[in-house]
């Protein structure tokens, strides 16, 4: 709990004035203003201390995620065990896209009357992306302000806005013969162990099948399997992530998947980290995977290069495929 | 979704971030219409507790149920004010014009009714502080009971259109205190304590506003003139929203207000019976209350005053009083023996030299050199002169004086007795007397050059004012008759043309005392009238020069005398014209601090001359045509109120209280009614006209500045926007935050019920349209 300097000072200055005034002009009812001033101090504090503690917070996002060019809303509810309200609560929060981070701060100043409430926060964005609302601090205030407290409660939630799609001429391209053309997950079906490349830390966009729930009860944080394919697949798309063309090469990645996956096409799709140098394969079956392979996409560092994933993937991956690679609106298949 | 100019207005956001906040709402929301009453309510107790609370305090009688109801209709009607900005717009102005119209029409009953409050509160000041006199103002309308009335629900309107605006547009505790609390502390500064209950009221108010201030949920802007539900300000690197009005922090607010104030009720109890003394105990209360009296005694123009003395001696400055101000408290006593019916002057200051706004003494002092003058009057007198409260810089030497030293008491030399020869009338100044003193160079000098003086600006002003002086003639008098008959020339142009009065106001900074009195003030006290008249004197080649100190005309000595029980003979030997033969003290206050003229006669040195003429009553009245321009409005702004037969106070009749009288009250016989209402009518009119036909004319002008500039972002967002507003209007479109494909559901349900009730069909492809929309808003 903290003391509110910026009104307790002012507070006892007026305090002190009318104490100064009822001295000096011998005035009893300038007395009644240093009670007026007195009396609400003990009875906000009071409620203060005894409610603040009832109160529960929550953050979610309305939808998994939207399409553009419809806005993601966030929702922040909160609900009140106590019979007493508080007038004022004060929320910080950060909205921004990955791809375009700003650090603009937020104060939401929100009233705590009622026993619960919701409050939708729209936000209206203007590119695709992941769209995240962190939430810093909540400050409950007492009803004069004079003490603040701060709430234990910082949260974050993200809802990935999905570019429009588009329809693609002439896709999915015809695979050429000679090329491998059966998908095989594992040479060793059933043995687990032998699939499992690595173990590595849950990042945004990783699919809830490849959390590796025993090690993450285990250790109390997500971690996924990293599979290890030892086939390769007849189409892996390859988007860039150009900075300049991000918007294009999305929209051109999720027209592409769309239309494998409606003619039910098996590809695959690697997502190029180019700080890590590191690129992951993702496999769709359905919506959720699109979902969850765009909001992986949106998680990647932008770059300036038009090819770096391709080149990073030709002189690094031993699969044999035929790449299809994204760059802007531009598909060319290798 | 936002409205189409704060789209503008956050694009440069929308630019840098490529994301905005939108529209915040929350789920359970209150409702404006009741915020607004709340808030009136809120304005009303204020309003009422502070107009009544006053009025109460000084027990001015009032008619009670028509207050009540007329703040609580105007309390009500201001915060409604507030309910969306059509209705702020169009009827503030139809308040205004309300409010001035009714002023003009009850000028005369409410500047009554406020005077008569003024006169109260004045006579309980002056009771409070013993003052000797006091400022009345004239009521023109006696019906103390109905001008009140009437001057209150005028001052209420007036306070709850201040009180909205601090409690319901900004809720701001201080303001609010500011604004009505100093009409209860003209009652409680001097210990006059209104019924608990306003006090009450008031408390409630302040403690529920300072609540709802520090809740932040309390500010509600006009609904659509500013914002929306959550109040948005937006610094460079902070976004900070507030939602704006909340029934639930209201209600919450009442509720602690109301269990605080009631302590401070029985605290109130409590104190009113604590003994307290008037006399105040530090200088800060004493400064104070000076400047209270100032106010009881003056008004405001008292605190524009340049210098403190505004009674007494002003040492030759001038100009910077408004007004002169006597506390009437003895500034000396002075004992002799009357022997004529002539007014006694006794000199403090003499001014030789005027410069701009100031007499100053010459530089080499004569007094001395005067003092040796030998007179050929026979009679002898002794005054004593005890100064207790005159400017003790001064001794205050009757004229004629003897020359011989003056006789201190022993016990303070502020008390001396003054040997003196008193002249029976001014026509001994006709008896030759050699003037032996002028034979030296220097004095001659000062007599012929430096009290002829006159400054070479004031030169065309005089003698354009001495063209309306009666010419003298030198032909067959004396060179002393001579300048004395020019001093009454003057003098009698003053009475033609000029007025006293005690408060003639200041003189403006960059203007001189005297060519200001001349050209545009033509009315003051005794300082306007002597320096002038000097001033005159000297153009017409009569040495003259200015002098302060306190006179006694025959009619104090009279008055205020008291026998001293002292022998006679001890005191004046020669004629005695009067037929009193006795020593008398007389006190003299600082009301008789006079300034006057000294004309030098040959033979007798300066004398006196008395050059300020006698005050007439000159306000009859003020003209209350105020409001009536040309006739314009003569029916509007005026009415035949029969104040005869107006409700008088109820209780004077007995103790039955006050009655609900409103009918009587209201049913004036005012021939400009149906006028009254035929303007308000089409004061309403007028208004709605001018507002719709100002918004259609801004709207098609941006719509050619759009199109000038071939803007299509702008164009597109115009008829978005317009449509939007029109499926809600319609009610096809009820979400809060719409999206396009929303608007788009909508249109299209507007579309097939527009096409089933009407012949002729209107075929839109609002697939293309919307997606024109979105490529135009999203590119």
């Amino acid at each position: 709990m903290k003391l509110n300097f910026r009104i307790l000072i002012p507070y006892i200055l007026t305090l002190a004035l009318f104490c100064a005034l009822a001295v000096i002009y011998e005035q009893p009812m300038l007395v009644l203003f240093i009670f007026m001033l007195i009396i609400p101090v003990p009875i906000s504090v009071g409620v203060f201390i005894s409610v603040v503690s009832k109160y529960k917070f929550s953050l979610n996002a309305l939808s998994e995620y939207v399409e553009e060019p419809n806005h993601p809303t966030f929702v922040i509810k909160y609900e009140n065990s106590s019979s007493i309200g508080l007038f004022t609560g004060d929320l910080e929060f950060y909205v921004s896209n990955r791809y375009f981070p700003n650090e603009t701060k937020h104060v939401l100043s929100i009233p705590l009357v009622r026993k619960n409430n919701s409050f939708n926060i729209p936000i209206e964005s203007y590119e695709i992306g992941l769209i995240t609302l962190r939430i810093s601090k909540l400050v409950l205030h007492d009803y004069l302000s004079l003490v603040t407290k701060e709430i234990d409660f910082t949260d974050e939630a993200s809802v990935p806005i999905l570019p429009a799609d588009r329809h693609i001429n002439d896709f999915p391209p015809a695979v050429p013969k000679d090329g491998p053309d059966e998908y095989t997950e594992s040479e060793n079906i059933g043995n687990i162990s032998s699939d499992v490349k690595e173990i590595r830390e849950y990042r945004p966009g990783d699919r809830l099948q490849r959390i590796h729930w025993k090690l993450s009860a285990k250790l109390d944080d997500l971690f996924v399997k990293e599979m290890a394919h030892t086939s390769s697949l007849a189409i892996i798309l390859l988007p860039e992530l150009t900075k300049d063309i991000i918007h294009d090469t999305a929209e051109t990645l999720l027209s592409c998947i769309k239309a494998m996956n409606e003619k039910k096409e098996r590809f695959e799709v690697c997502i190029y980290n180019d700080k890590l140098c590191d690129y992951s394969f993702f496999t769709i079956t359905d919506d959720e995977g699109i979902v969850e392979i765009m909001t992986h996409f949106y998680c990647q560092p932008l770059y300036e290069g038009n090819e770096n994933a391709l080149n990073t993937f030709t002189n690094s991956s031993n699969k044999i495929a035929t790449i299809i690679h994204i760059s802007g609106k531009k598909i060319k298949m290798i | 979704m936002f409205s189409f100019i704060e789209r503008i207005i956050y694009k440069k956001e929308k630019e840098e971030n490529l994301l905005l906040v939108g529209e915040i709402a929350q789920a359970k929301k209150s409702s404006r219409l009741i915020l607004c009453l709340l808030k009136g309510l809120l304005i009303f107790i204020a309003s009422y507790c502070t107009i009544c609370g006053l009025l109460d305090a000084f027990d001015i009688s009032f008619n009670k149920p028509i207050v009540f109801a007329g703040f609580m209709f105007l309390s009500l009607y201001v915060a409604l004010l507030y309910m969306n900005k059509f209705i702020f717009y169009i009827f503030y102005f139809v308040l205004f014009f309300g409010f001035t119209i009714e002023l003009g029409r009850y000028y005369m009953s409410a500047n009554s009714g406020f005077q008569a409050v003024i006169n109260i509160i004045n006579n309980e000041y002056s009771d409070y502080f013993s003052l000797l006199s006091v400022r009345e103002a004239q009521e023109i309308v006696t019906n103390r009971f109905f001008t009140v009335t009437v001057a209150a629900l005028f001052m209420g309107a007036f306070l709850a259109i201040l009180l909205n605006v601090t409690i319901s547009g900004y809720m701001n505790v201080l303001e609010t205190i500011l604004v009505t609390f100093p009409f209860i502390e003209i009652a409680l500064f001097i210990h006059k304590t209104p019924n608990p209950i306003y006090l009450f009221g008031l408390f409630f108010v302040y403690v529920s506003v300072a609540f709802l201030q520090f809740s932040a949920h309390s500010r509600m802007q006009v609904k659509g003139k500013h914002t929306h539900e959550f109040m948005r300000l937006k610094t460079k690197k902070l976004n900070s929203y507030s939602y704006q009005a909340d029934v639930p922090v209201f209600l919450g607010s009442f509720a602690f207000s109301g269990i605080i104030s009631v302590i401070l009720l029985s605290v109130i109890l409590g104190l009113s019976n604590l003994p307290l003394s008037k006399i105040p105990g530090n200088a800060i209360h004493k400064n104070t209350q000076e400047y209270v009296k100032i106010l009881v005694q003056s008004g405001f123009t008292g605190f524009l005053d340049r210098y403190a003395s505004t009674g007494g001696l002003a040492s030759g400055r001038l100009g910077g009083v408004s007004q002169v101000r006597p506390d009437f408290e003895t500034d000396l006593n002075v004992t002799f023996a009357p022997n004529n019916y002539e007014t006694v002057y006794l000199k403090g200051f003499t001014g030789s030299t005027y410069i701009s706004s100031g007499w100053y003494a010459h530089t080499e002092d004569f007094t001395e050199y005067e003092n040796t003058r030998k007179y050929n009057i026979e009679n002898t007198a002794k005054m004593h002169v005890e100064n207790i409260d005159a400017d003790a810089r001064f001794k205050y030497i009757p004229y004629f004086y003897s020359g011989e030293a003056l006789k201190f008491d022993a016990d303070s030399q502020n008390n001396y007795d003054i040997i003196y020869y008193p002249i029976n009338t001014q026509n001994d100044y006709k008896i030759e007397n050699e003037d032996e003193l002028i034979d030296d160079p220097d004095y001659k000098d000062y007599v012929y050059n430096i009290c002829l003086n006159v400054p070479e600006y004031l030169k065309k002003d005089l003698d354009n004012a001495l063209l309306d002086v009666n010419v003298i003639s030198h032909e067959g008098l004396t060179e002393n008759e001579y300048r004395l008959k020019c001093a009454h020339a003057i003098y009698a142009y003053f009475m033609d043309g000029y007025s006293y009065t005690m408060a003639p106001g200041a003189t403006p900074p960059r203007r001189d005392y005297i060519e200001y009195f001349i050209n545009t003030q033509k009315r003051g006290f005794c300082a306007h009238f002597a320096s002038t008249e000097v001033m005159l004197l000297r153009e017409l080649g009569i040495p003259a020069r200015y002098c302060e100190g306190y006179s006694i005309p025959i009619s104090t000595v009279a008055d205020n005398g008291v026998l001293a029980g002292e022998k006679y003979d001890e005191w004046y030997t020669g004629e005695n014209i009067t037929e009193l033969n006795t020593v008398i003290t007389v006190p003299v206050n600082d009301s008789r601090a006079h300034a006057w003229v000294e004309i030098y006669l040959e033979g007798y040195g300066f004398v006196p001359f008395e050059a300020t003429i006698p005050s007439f009553d000159e306000e009859n009245g003020s003209n209350f045509n105020l409001f009536n321009f040309g006739g314009l409005f003569a029916s509007l702004t005026s009415n035949t109120i029969d104040y005869e037969n107006l409700p008088q106070d109820p209780s004077a009749d007995g103790p039955s209280g006050f009655s609900l009288d409103v009918l009587n009250f209201l049913n004036f016989n005012t021939r400009s009614t149906s006028s009254f209402m035929f303007m308000m009518l089409a004061v309403i009119v007028l208004s709605l006209t001018l507002f719709f036909l100002g918004k259609f004319v801004i709207m098609r002008v941006r719509l050619l500045v759009y199109k000038a500039k071939n803007d299509e972002y702008k164009l597109v967002m115009y008829e978005y926007d317009r449509l939007v507003k029109m499926l809600r209007r319609k009610r096809f479109l009820t979400k809060a935050n719409p999206l396009p494909v929303d608007v788009k559901k909508a249109y299209d349900l507007y579309l097939a019920s527009y096409n089933n009730t009407h012949k002729k069909k209107k075929v839109i492809d609002t697939d293309r349209l919307f997606e024109y929309y979105e490529r135009i808003m999203y590119s």
